[in-house]
């Protein structure tokens, strides 16, 4: 029984003359029980689409030169609806009642200054004002329940602030059926939350859309996700649906040569070249190291307490060799790297680079060292400085470090460098704006590299890229490392990342480092249980996984 | 490393920011009206003695040529004067900005000295003069400024002169009246203009250089150092500039420079929040840690990684900074705390309502002339503003 039927929809965007098309002739259809995924990449008019189902674009941004959305009821009761271009009283009947929408970022669509009870409590008597106050409660309640919220009595007086990221989007799913809509969209509604959390969500919708036979229009960009939720799946590029199929289908033989790239792109189906000996020379190491945040209460400030960002960690790297440092977000994995640069100061323990003690020596001191240990940030909109061409960003370090005599040798050897990481050498005459994230993540590679550090830190570098590009960028790494012989620590929570490019392993849980060993092995056998947990939580699409599941 | 010949190719840098920002901001309407007005001033204040002077440009007295004009030019004109070509020819060369500007305050300075000390114009000056030549008929040949009127000619040789609506005289064309003293309005208010200019930007200048300084350094080093700033920031904060500048007057008299700075050393306050708080948040963001991971000294990082990322609401404050100095002034002298005798909009406008009658000319020129000039810089910072902003930007680029 078709629940949703959109056929050959059209949204351009932009105002007065110049319009973009955004979605390009899409036809889909969302079945009762059945999650349609939709998959693309970053602009590939995923969100536009759900958008336009839900006439929630900004207003007189956007038209509609042709298409049609129609939404009919399974029951057969109510009639069915045309919502392209439908008036806004009928749009706002639909929505919520019909239609529920789940949004990407949890932190920012709940109400800040509503108590969740209260906000759940609106939609109910919006929609249904003929309940009355106790039947409200009692929906509510049950809602929380369903959503698995602890003790929702007590919970429905809370702020939004007082939630996890995975407890609010608990609640919104919560909020968005509570009056049992026939069709929920979901957009990337787990893409800012831990795999963990990740894989709890899913469980939960999946459980709920079965329980309800609700349909489900799910956005992703995630190849994971969809082999976790979806039934049928439809690839969209550049605003056109290029492949449509059973999600068992499409995984195991793509026919479209897009999706082919798109699953081989995933870090675990990448093909792995093989490894240069190791070496032993250890690089960096890292000893009991300590980083605490003083609480301080009160008009005098004074210290109340200690949050444990990272406690009692050791570890190290080897020339040559990639280490990835795993974990939940909140872990201590970004404080330990920032600790290692000396970016943040560290309570107790020592990090010794190259056999010498950095761990106390003043900043006046650190500075001659820094060329020898670089970083590579996690978003690559921040991580250039927007008003500097690429050449000062690159030069002023060599500058102050002295490679080099001249700046025209210094262009020279950024030049060279640039070519390194494939990026055109006319990049040094440009802004960081003019470049796309992936080529911005590259040019922050080579500030990086210019500098010829013996260890880089790359925190999170892909998280933020789009699985194509993330493909490229590690394929450089690994080419880094192998060839020049630098020790790297790469953070990530990604396990299809750091079972491609990492040598050894290391997990952290809590501020402290639970697990530690060679990748392959600790990814066989995990011994402890919270790695257990970070492995279950993502299917990986390896061959093993397609042969197997769906 | 593998070794390879890389071609550099020769080419020039695409756009950089400040060119952008001015670009996008040459594109308004508003800041078109904004920065017209305000090069009108600039203009007006510049050739001043020029545009209105009893003194006669050109004079040939019994065969004998001269310049009384010249004769008479204050080392401040000359300064005026010379400032403005000075900025005309620094702004065509191709320098970085701060050199430019320090270029700029370097050949200020030094005119300013050799003016001061060269310049000694007759400290007697009897407008009446040339008047007189000319009714005795001795004069052969003479060229006026076309408001032939100083600031102070109170028209003593007119005898019954004082306040007088615009063209009401004989004989004489006030085109815009005069005021109490018999001095012509035009006059007056074109030699204001220099004030209105000055006050706005020595004041606001003194304000961002002290709000600079103490700002960045309270948003890089947070702390300690962030707790004593916002202390002081609190203590000025809760000083009215107004009162003090009220009680400064009464105890060490009227100078207009003494205005200037105490405006400048009470306003500074806005500035430091502002320069903190985008301190504050710059400090964390990934390119300046790149920064520090890269070893860069401090001043590196301080001024060429964070101040020009942290600048755009601070030019903005700017704008609005020199439209409210100019207001302070303008009030000061409406309650007749200002200058005693040197003219300026303010006090002009107080005369408007200090006889028995209504002179709505004193009333609606110098008003119009404040209206325009605090409208010109609003709409110039609000313009400012959309243009660094780069969501906005990017709007008007597509």
């Amino acid at each position: 029984m078709k629940l949703l039927e959109v056929e050959n929809l059209v949204t351009e965007l932009g105002e007065g003359e110049s319009w973009l098309r955004a979605v390009n002739n899409i036809s889909l259809a969302v079945e009762s029980g059945q999650t349609y995924c939709l998959v693309g990449e970053s602009g590939s008019g995923k969100s536009v689409t759900a958008l336009s189902i839900m006439g929630l674009l900004p207003q007189d941004h956007f038209r509609h030169p042709a298409g049609k959305i129609r939404l009919s009821d399974p029951q057969g009761e109510l009639a069915d609806v045309e919502l392209l271009n439908a008036d806004t009283e009928t749009l706002r009947k639909v929505r919520g009642s019909r239609i529920a929408m789940i949004f990407q970022e949890p932190m920012t669509s709940l109400n800040p200054v509503q108590t969740i009870g209260e906000q759940l409590d609106e939609v109910l008597q919006i929609h249904q004002p003929e309940l009355s106050e106790e039947a409200r409660k009692q929906r509510v309640l049950a809602a929380l329940e369903e959503v698995r919220i602890p003790e929702p009595a007590s919970r429905i007086r809370e702020f939004p602030h007082r939630l996890s990221g995975g407890q609010r989007q608990r609640v919104m799913i919560a909020m968005a059926l509570i009056c049992e809509p026939a069709l929920l969209i979901a957009d990337e509604p787990t893409t800012a939350l831990d795999v963990t959390v990740q894989a709890e969500i899913l469980k939960l919708m999946r459980e709920l859309q079965t329980k309800r036979g609700m349909g489900m229009l799910f956005i992703t960009h995630d190849f994971g996700v969809v082999a976790q939720i979806a039934d049928v799946v439809g690839v969209m590029r550049k605003g056109i649906l290029v492949e449509s199929g059973t999600t068992a289908e499409v995984l195991r033989n793509p026919q479209h040569e897009y999706t082919q790239s798109l699953i081989a792109a995933l870090p675990e189906r990448l093909p792995r070249p093989a490894r240069p000996a190791k070496s032993d020379k250890v690089l960096l190491e890292v000893k009991d190291v300590s980083v605490y945040f003083p609480v301080r209460r009160g008009l005098m400030r004074r210290v109340v307490d200690q949050f444990r960002a990272v406690d009692n960690v050791s570890l190290q790297v080897n020339a040559g060799e990639i280490v990835a440092l795993v974990g939940e977000s909140g872990c201590g994995k970004t404080t330990l790297g920032r600790a290692l640069l000396r970016l943040q100061d560290v309570t107790a323990g020592s990090i010794i680079l190259e056999g010498q003690d950095i761990t106390q020596i003043s900043a006046k001191a650190m500075r001659p060292l820094r060329r020898r240990m670089q970083v590579v940030f996690q978003d690559p909109g921040s991580s250039l400085n927007p008003r500097l061409p690429i050449h000062t960003t690159l030069i002023e370090p060599m500058r102050v470090h002295g490679i080099g005599q001249t700046d025209a040798e210094r262009i020279q050897i950024a030049a060279r460098f640039l070519d390194r990481v494939e990026m055109p050498t006319d990049s040094l005459w440009r802004y960081p704006h003019e470049f796309s994230g992936g080529q911005r993540q590259r040019l922050a590679i080579a500030r990086a590299l210019v500098l010829e550090p013996r260890f880089i830190l790359c925190d999170e570098i892909t998280s933020a890229l789009d699985v194509s590009v993330q493909a490229g960028i590690l394929k450089l790494l690994r080419q880094l490392v192998d060839e020049e012989g630098i020790g790297m620590l790469f953070i990530t929570h990604n396990m299809g990342v750091v079972d491609y490019l990492a040598d050894r392993m290391v997990v952290m849980h809590k501020a402290q480092l639970v697990e530690s060993g060679i990748t392959q092995q600790v990814m066989k056998s995990p011994q402890n249980a919270h790695t257990r947990n970070l492995l279950d939580a993502v299917p990986r699409l390896d061959d093993k996984y397609l042969a197997s599941a769906i | 490393m593998t070794e390879q010949v890389v071609e550099i190719p020769v080419k020039q840098p695409s756009k950089s920011w400040a060119q952008q920002v001015v670009s996008s901001l040459l594109k308004r309407t508003s800041a078109k009206i904004g920065l017209a007005w305000i090069g009108l001033l600039v203009v007006i204040a510049t050739f001043s003695p020029f545009l209105a002077s009893s003194h006669p440009i050109y004079l040939v007295i019994d065969g004998q040529a001269s310049s009384p004009l010249l004769k008479h030019m204050q080392a401040l004109d000359w300064i005026w004067l010379s400032g403005f070509f000075i900025t005309l020819v620094i702004s065509a060369f191709s320098l970085v900005a701060w050199k430019k500007i320090l270029l700029w305050l370097v050949s200020i300075a030094v005119v300013s000295v050799i003016a001061y000390a060269t310049v000694s114009p007759p400290i007697l000056v009897v407008y009446e003069h040339y008047r007189e030549l000319e009714a005795e008929g001795k004069v052969e040949k003479i060229i006026r400024a076309p408001i032939p009127y100083s600031a102070k000619d109170y028209l003593r040789d007119y005898a019954d002169t004082g306040i007088e609506s615009p063209l009401s005289a004989q004989n004489r064309i006030h085109l815009m009246g005069t005021d109490e003293n018999g001095a012509d309005v035009a006059s007056r208010m074109i030699h204001a203009s220099r004030i209105a200019l000055g006050i706005g930007f020595i004041a606001t200048g003194i304000a961002l250089v002290i709000g600079t300084i103490i700002g960045g350094l309270m948003g890089y080093f947070s702390g300690i150092v962030d707790i004593i700033g916002m202390r002081l920031v609190e203590i000025f904060e809760a000083i009215p500039t107004l009162f003090l500048l009220l009680s400064f007057v009464a105890f060490f008299g009227r100078s207009i420079y003494m205005m200037m700075v105490i405006i400048g050393i009470t306003a500074w306050s806005g500035y430091a929040r502002y320069v903190r708080a985008e301190f504050l948040k710059l400090r964390q963001q990934d390119f300046v840690q790149a920064a520090v991971a890269s070893g860069l000294p401090l001043r590196s990082i301080l001024f060429r990684h964070m101040l020009p990322n942290g600048l755009a609401p601070l030019l903005v404050a700017t704008s609005f900074g020199v439209a409210s100095a100019i207001l302070a002034e303008a009030t000061l002298s409406f309650l007749g705390l200002g200058l005693v005798d040197d003219p300026s909009w303010g006090q002009l406008l107080n005369q408007a309502v200090q006889s028995s009658t209504f002179n709505w000319w004193l009333a609606v020129f110098p008003g119009g002339a404040i209206f325009m000039t605090v409208f010109a810089y609003n709409l110039l910072g609000e313009s400012l503003r959309d243009a660094v902003d780069p969501h906005t930007s990017r709007g008007m680029q597509s």
